[in-house]
């Protein structure tokens, strides 16, 4: 008896819950209202170049012009210049995408490469110096000052301390976040990760400490990534210039920059050929040439 | 017992749930999100219903008090066309300016300008941390149209600006360039306050800026700046509010070039502003011997100090070829403060270009014993001159670093160059 009470209340219960239709107000699901939204205004050849260069190939969306809702407001932002960030978005096509691409194939570019790009025309300033770039959890990238791109003088080492240092740093952040690194690598120097005063170091002292730059003093993440973007976005000879520059001035020094660097760049290589089958020196081979050829997308 | 009747009330709860036929009649006959692109595709055609554009009285600064700038635009489809009257490095008044714009629902209905136009956004752009530069806005909600005006917020500062439909005769590029010369001409840092010829106060104008402010006692007892924004006009300016000094209101006013007066055009107005040239400016003009630690003390004898900015900057230029092969082209500004009737450098003064065409910016700081160069990161500091006679009576002048800094030097530094003064000062010699 019991039981069928309560059998009965649960047939009720969802009978007494169906709400009454309403012929009148039936939702039309035929025709969007947004179809004739800004959205799907005409598109300008930018959009189209992006749609066949990033969306088909990659299904990766670039937002060149600035969407609040992609940036933190505490930033004074300014957005980008269109004919400068069609021009950076060419560039990081074919030195960072392509450089992978031409790796490790362009199947597992597509898998880890972030699906959003932000572009921002200047940079973010906060207390402990620039911001130039930002990953989050694997899905965006943020690129600032894009409006110092001068397409008409292109600088190599103004694109790389900019902008493809920054794209292989976040991109590096990326995998990590997908595979993690060895701990090991954190422990080396933990005792000398400064958190944000690293803009009060200069490069000598933080090569002498054994960090490849003074932000990978920040911490151990930072200074991976730090690791692999140095590492491929110079030439072999310039990083023997900073292996030496880190070698200790006193030989009785405790301390060995150079040794240190070459026991983190140990893991840092393991871990990219171990974990992604990414040889480095290939890969810096390969953007090394890519980006001697930047001028011949210009032209 | 008890447990049928808990079931009976929850049976009875399920009754209470049943929702009703629809027999309320809507407020509104469309849902939302029609009225939202209805609204974005009004404003939109309201926007690219003026042929020759918009006048957007543009205020920038804290709370929109620092200035207002004419800033012209037309819309098209998916692009805006700007003009203004303010010059920046880049900009020349009147010169246009393309970029795009978008018009959404966001909070209302949003008109945002969302890749870079040099005109607009070199109001938005931030110099450094916590240097904010001008304050602007570039992303607007829409608060009101009427078929001639469009009221518009500021989504970030939340400054109401007004944009007003352009007549079709107006020509850009002569109106600008003449609003543009109107605030350069204007440009003097203090002007008496006259009623019928008697003076009755006296009001000072911002450098470059347009906008007049006058130190007042705040309630607390502390002295405060307040600001009065003004944009200029075909004549002359017009006071955002209406300002009154010594009982004189004036709202409107006529701009005369010649005798350097503002003249109200309000009605029954008889109040005038009257530039008062200091005269202790015009005794810094001349030659000095520059003495000190300077890296450039080998290349320069003297430095000659000539009026730049009446009655308020002097400038001193020159070329120096260093031996690495840069070549720099130094514009130093010195400012003229009126109260102390002395010189002052000013930490946000620009400093020129080096050979690379890169700008020049100046810090205190020092040279450390590694060799390296460490500077304080912000350009909001004076460096006050103090006059002493030197022994054959020539004028000197030390310039002093700011309390708290004692130890730093003057520090120039571009990316190819840097330049240190120490214990920096002038001797006049002719």
């Amino acid at each position: 008896m019991k039981k069928h009470l309560i059998y009965l209340c649960m047939f009720l219960l969802p009978a007494a819950l169906m709400s009454c239709s309403n012929e009148d107000n039936e939702v039309d699901t035929a025709n969007s209202i947004f179809e004739d939204s800004a959205d799907d205004a005409e598109m300008n050849e930018f959009d189209q170049w992006l749609l066949e260069n990033y969306i088909y190939p990659y299904n990766v969306q670039v937002k060149y012009r600035l969407d609040d809702k992609e940036t933190d407001v505490e930033y004074d932002l300014v957005p980008a210049d269109y004919d400068k960030a069609f021009a950076l978005a060419r560039i990081v096509k074919y030195v960072w995408m392509e450089a992978y691409d031409e790796v490790w194939g362009i199947e597992t570019t597509r898998t880890y490469v972030p699906k959003t790009i932000q572009m921002v025309g200047n940079v973010a300033y906060t207390e402990s110096g620039m911001i130039l770039g930002q990953a989050e959890e694997g899905m965006k990238v943020m690129l600032f000052m894009v409006n110092s791109l001068d397409v008409n003088n292109l600088d190599m080492a103004m694109l790389n301390e900019y902008y493809f240092k920054t794209m292989h740093h976040e991109f590096t952040h990326i995998l990590n976040q997908t595979k993690a690194y060895d701990p090991a690598y954190d422990r080396i120097t933990e005792g000398d990760y400064i958190g944000s005063d690293w803009y009060m170091i200069m490069d000598a002292e933080a090569l002498q400490k054994g960090f490849i730059s003074p932000y990978a003093m920040d911490r151990g993440s930072e200074d991976f990534a730090e690791m692999v973007s140095i590492y491929v976005t110079n030439t072999a000879a310039t990083w023997e210039s900073f292996l030496q520059a880190a070698e200790p001035v006193d030989p009785d020094a405790e301390v060995n920059g150079r040794a240190i660097l070459e026991q983190k760049f140990d893991i840092v290589y393991k871990y990219m050929q171990d974990s992604w089958g990414i040889d480095l020196n290939e890969l810096r081979e390969v953007v090394q040439r890519r980006q001697s050829e930047i001028n011949l997308l210009f032209n | 017992m008890k447990r049928i009747f808990l079931y009976s009330l929850l049976a009875c709860l399920s009754w209470t749930m049943q929702s009703c036929l629809f027999s309320e009649e809507d407020v509104f006959e469309q849902s939302s999100a029609e009225r939202d692109n209805a609204s974005v595709a009004g404003i939109k055609a309201l926007l690219m219903s003026a042929e020759n554009g918009w006048n957007l009285e543009y205020r920038y600064g804290e709370d929109g008090k620092w200035g207002v700038s004419n800033i012209f635009l037309r819309f098209d489809e998916t692009d805006v066309t700007m003009a203004s009257d303010y010059a920046t490095g880049n900009y020349a008044p009147g010169a246009e300016c393309k970029s795009l714009y978008k018009v959404q629902a966001y909070q209302g209905t949003e008109l945002s300008f969302d890749s870079y136009n040099e005109i607009l956004h070199s109001f938005c752009e931030p110099e450094g941390y916590n240097e904010p530069g001008l304050i602007g806005d570039y992303e607007f909600i829409v608060r009101d149209t009427t078929s001639n005006t469009i009221t518009l917020t500021g989504k970030k500062h939340g400054v109401e600006m007004v944009m007003t439909r352009l007549a079709d005769d107006v020509d850009w590029t002569a109106y600008l360039q003449n609003t543009s010369r109107i605030a350069d001409e204007s440009d003097l840092p203090r002007y008496n306050v006259m009623v019928g010829g008697q003076k009755v106060g006296q009001i000072e104008r911002s450098y470059i800026e347009r906008s007049f402010f006058m130190t007042e006692n705040s309630e607390d007892g502390s002295m405060e700046t307040v600001y009065y924004p003004f944009i200029c006009t075909e004549e002359g300016i017009h006071l955002m509010e209406p300002l009154t000094i010594g009982g004189a209101t004036m709202q409107n006013l006529k701009w005369n070039a010649d005798t350097e007066t503002f003249v109200c055009t309000d009605e029954g107005s008889n109040v005038s502003l009257a530039y008062e040239h200091p005269e202790g400016f015009d005794r810094y003009a001349g030659i000095y011997v520059p003495q000190g630690t300077m890296i450039m003390n080998q290349l320069v004898d003297y430095i000659e100090l000539t009026p730049y900015k009446k009655g308020r900057l002097y400038s001193y230029e020159l070329g120096v070829s260093y031996s690495g092969g840069f070549t720099v082209n130094f514009q130093f500004l010195f400012n003229y403060d009126i109260e102390k009737d002395m010189l002052y450098i000013d930490g946000n003064n620009k400093m020129g270009v080096d050979s690379d065409g890169e700008s020049i910016v100046m810090y205190l700081g020092h040279e450390g014993n590694d060799g390296y160069f460490s500077y304080i990161p912000s350009h909001s500091f004076r460096m006050e001159g103090v006059e002493s006679v030197g022994p054959s009576g020539a004028l000197t002048i030390s310039f002093r670093a700011p309390e708290g800094n004692e130890g730093e030097s003057l520090l120039f530094i571009s990316s190819s160059i840097v330049e240190m003064w120490t214990d920096f000062t002038l001797t006049k010699i002719g």
